[in-house]
């Protein structure tokens, strides 16, 4: 049942925590890591302030909203960028920055993502994966983002056709795919 | 991609359609943080996908970037094509509109990129300033090519006798980029948090700008 954390570095004597997942497996993480998520932060301090803790390696954190699949993804993103999201400044920099964004997966994946970082209160990674989402919504058009992401449109069509009137600056130049 | 060894993502499996509750089911803080990584008209589209987005649009705390080519639909459809007042009219009720719409309280860029006129449109860009900085904003960014040089100047003074009042106006405290744009009198002046570091940077192209930008250094 247990899958512990690919940890390249074994030799490391940083503290261990371990996270238990909705799925119940079990995630060995860095403290480094797993203090990132601050949710987790939060329980493993009033653990130790309950003195229950003491062994502090052993203490199992149980994540009942995040499926194992998600929080390895997130303990992936959270060892492969440890530098912060500063807003890229060029043009070069911004596209380097969209790709590593589009490594992440499928709007799907990164739905569940976002669930999980504001479950764990994990800002950096939910600012991350919101920017990614936002990458599949960029110069779409409407028709194109219901169909994606399966957004079913509940306007009656005049309705509809009065937001595009009100809003028609926002509905020219867009791609159709 | 470094994933668990024995699960699948399960969720994703599904249909699209369960994706997609899941997309629209997320709290709206967070769909209108999504927002606020778009464009201004990006943004506002979304208004049109169903009801759970309508009005989510109008909290984005991104760029309020009024760029020129989102008119170009307004252009193609006006009689008036030739007539640049009419453009105007139209491009500052854009702007207008908009700004009535916005709910959020902050923002981090305002931009307007368009040839306005002095007589015309004095109290509405006082207003557009007035308003960034309600905001909180942090990049402003005024490009009114072919300004009239007035304009320009007044625009100037007001913005730097707010920032010379800092740190009586704490709606400055936010401001880090102030861009004035045009052609004769041309400068970037860049605002940080603090009054101390507030530099102001020319960019002279002409011996005309010069004589303006003495002016402006005269204060």
């Amino acid at each position: 049942m247990s899958n512990t954390s690919e940890n390249p570095n074994p030799s490391s004597s940083s503290a261990k925590i371990t996270l238990k997942t909705s799925d119940n497996e079990l995630f060995e993480v860095e403290e480094a890591v797993a203090m990132k998520f601050c949710t987790v932060k939060q329980y493993f301090e009033d653990e130790k302030d309950n003195d229950v803790a003491a062994r502090g390696s052993s203490t199992v954190i149980p994540l009942p909203n995040v499926h194992s699949a998600v929080l390895a993804r997130l303990i992936s993103y959270c060892k492969k960028l440890p530098q912060s999201n500063a807003v890229a400044d060029n043009h070069e920099e911004e596209e380097t920055k969209k790709k590593e964004r589009k490594q992440y997966g499928t709007p799907g994946d990164l739905v569940d993502l976002i669930s999980a970082a504001n479950y764990l209160d994990f800002k950096e990674g939910l600012e991350f994966f919101n920017q990614a989402l936002a990458d599949h919504i960029q110069n779409k058009s409407v028709e194109y983002v219901r169909k994606f992401f399966g957004i079913k449109g509940d306007f009656e069509p005049h309705e509809e056709e009065k937001y595009r009137e009100e809003y028609a600056w926002a509905f020219e130049g867009v791609d159709e795919d | 991609m470094e994933l668990g060894s024995k699960s699948q993502p399960q969720k994703c499996d599904e249909t699209k359609s369960f994706c997609m509750d899941r997309l629209s089911d997320l709290p709206n803080e967070i769909i209108v943080s999504i927002l606020s990584f778009l464009k201004l008209k990006e943004a506002a589209r979304t208004s049109v996908l169903s009801r759970r987005w309508g009005h989510l649009w109008k909290f984005t705390t991104g760029s309020l970037d009024f760029d020129d080519s989102s008119l170009q639909y307004l252009r193609k459809k006006s009689f008036f094509k030739t007539l640049p007042g009419i453009d105007r009219d139209r491009y500052v009720s854009w702007v207008n509109h908009v700004l009535q719409l916005h709910q959020a309280h902050t923002i981090d860029e305002f931009k307007v990129d368009f040839p306005l006129k002095e007589e015309c449109n004095k109290l509405d860009i006082d207003n557009w300033i007035l308003f960034s900085l309600r905001k909180k904003v942090k990049r402003l960014s005024l490009d009114f090519d072919p300004i009239i040089t007035g304009l320009a100047r007044d625009i100037t003074l007001f913005l730097l006798k707010f920032l010379m009042g800092f740190p009586k106006f704490p709606e400055l405290r936010s401001l880090k980029k102030l861009t004035l744009i045009s052609p004769l009198l041309h400068f970037r002046a860049e605002a940080s948090p603090f009054l101390q570091k507030f530099t102001l940077e020319r960019q002279p192209t002409s011996i005309q700008q010069t004589r303006k930008n003495n002016k402006i250094e005269d204060l």
